[in-house]
């Protein structure tokens, strides 16, 4: 959002009159002391340290090893999400620069940790858009990975089901794509771990086969919606899928 | 916030702590005052349904399921609210409303009592404020607001674009 409609949304915020101890002196509800901010926090701290405390005990309780799937997110910013075989999460890692970063604040919550998929990508895709780490209608490439296919497939289906049908304010992207599945396992690379997801690589993979022209140099920076754009100008498969369902 | 840490409050809040209710308060009321003002387009009125919205808040937050989004359960409180006094209101005839009636009119109080952006408001047409109120607070896409406000979308995005050079305009005359 720009700078003045940032001031505008800051104004409206303040214009809000102030019915707070009305509200609290009708219903006999203390009056909050506003207490240095420390200290407010420091209320709440035993309260927040549930869920941490919560976690801990599962991890050292004995479980069974569940199999690991990957989810891989790219909308600029490209994470990977390791979920078991319940879709629960086991890790976050970033697959690029700000992949990286914006993994570190998901982190900031110790809820991220066996938090059920399905509940936990709006939030990442609202957290996304608060911090600034998605463009509006940018482009998301959708990944997955398993064992067996039947899990990978059924795993990228529920993924793009929900991404389709995320409420308005927790879908900031425009439409979805997942380059093919065979391809992606084929030109995964090593070397680029870190630097870009493995859909990225995948359609830079596909668009240097269909048209040796392009190098990886001249590929590279190019936004994703560019490279999606070529791709499909090279006929190259990236299966779009609508960001609603219809 | 994100939907996590709301919930934290939510649940020190169902827990008698009033410190985690201002905090909830603080996150929701901008985007439940401006509902309601959208509605009822007076902003007496929408003071008084910000009151009503956060009592019920208060009086039904056991009824609260963890699994949805706090702040649109404050949401749809306070436009159920809305909804039901502009129906009353009609019924009554004893307010005057009005489709296309300011959101931000001249009020009865002194200038001075405005607030900042009331004053800046007050050089848009009703149905511009209604829709910059729409897509800066509420953050609905001109699309969702050309649906209901019943206009083409080339429609709602021009007129935002035009609002907004008005009200930088403005701003700036005005050295604010």
């Amino acid at each position: 959002m720009k700078k003045f409609e940032k001031n505008l949304e800051r104004w409206a915020k303040e214009s809000v009159p102030d019915v707070l101890d009305k509200v609290l002196e009708q219903k006999g509800m203390p009056t909050p002391q506003k207490p240095p901010r420390s200290r407010r926090l420091g209320r709440l701290v035993p309260l927040l340290m549930l869920p941490i405390i919560a976690v801990l005990a599962l991890m050292l309780t004995p479980s069974e090893d569940l199999e690991a799937s990957s989810v891989y997110l790219d909308f600029e910013t490209a994470i990977e999400i390791q979920v078991d075989e319940e879709n629960r999460i086991l890790d976050l890692i970033g697959d690029n620069v700000s992949g990286q970063a914006f993994v570190q604040i998901l982190k900031e919550n110790p809820d991220w940790e066996n938090a059920d998929l399905d509940e936990f990508l709006p939030v990442l895709f609202e957290t996304a858009q608060m911090r600034g780490y998605i463009q509006a209608e940018s482009p998301v490439l959708v990944g997955t990975k398993a064992d067996e296919m039947a899990r990978k497939d059924e795993l990228k289906a529920m993924v793009i089901a929900r991404m389709q049908n995320l409420p308005m304010q927790a879908r900031p992207f425009g439409e979805i794509y997942d380059p093919a599945s065979e391809s992606m396992e084929a030109s995964e690379n090593p070397e680029m771990t870190g630097r870009m997801s493995m859909m990225r690589w995948t359609l830079i993979d596909q668009i240097m086969d269909a048209d040796s022209t392009y190098t990886l140099e001249t590929l590279e920076p190019l936004s994703l919606g560019e490279l999606i754009a070529l791709s499909q100008s090279l006929d190259v498969d990236v299966n779009m899928h609508p960001r609603m369902r219809p | 916030m994100t939907k996590f840490q709301l919930r934290q409050y939510v649940n020190a809040f169902k827990n008698g702590d009033s410190d985690a209710f201002r905090v909830l308060y603080e996150e929701t009321k901008s985007r439940a005052y401006y509902t309601i003002l959208l509605i009822v387009k007076n902003e007496t009125i929408a003071e008084d349904l910000l009151q009503d919205t956060y009592m019920k808040v208060v009086d039904k937050i056991h009824t609260y399921e963890s699994g949805t989004h706090f702040a649109a359960w404050v949401n749809t409180i306070a436009r159920n609210l809305a909804l039901n006094h502009f129906a009353r209101a009609k019924k009554e005839t004893l307010q005057d409303v009005q489709t296309d009636e300011m959101l931000f009119g001249r009020s009865e109080s002194t200038a001075e009592n405005e607030s900042y952006l009331h004053q800046l408001m007050e050089h848009l047409d009703g149905e511009s404020q209604e829709i910059v109120i729409r897509h800066v607070v509420l953050k609905e896409k001109h699309k969702t607001i050309a649906q209901a406000m019943h206009k083409p979308l080339g429609t709602i995005t021009w007129k935002y674009n035009e609002a907004i050079k008005r009200l930088k305009k403005v701003a700036n005359d005005e050295e604010i």
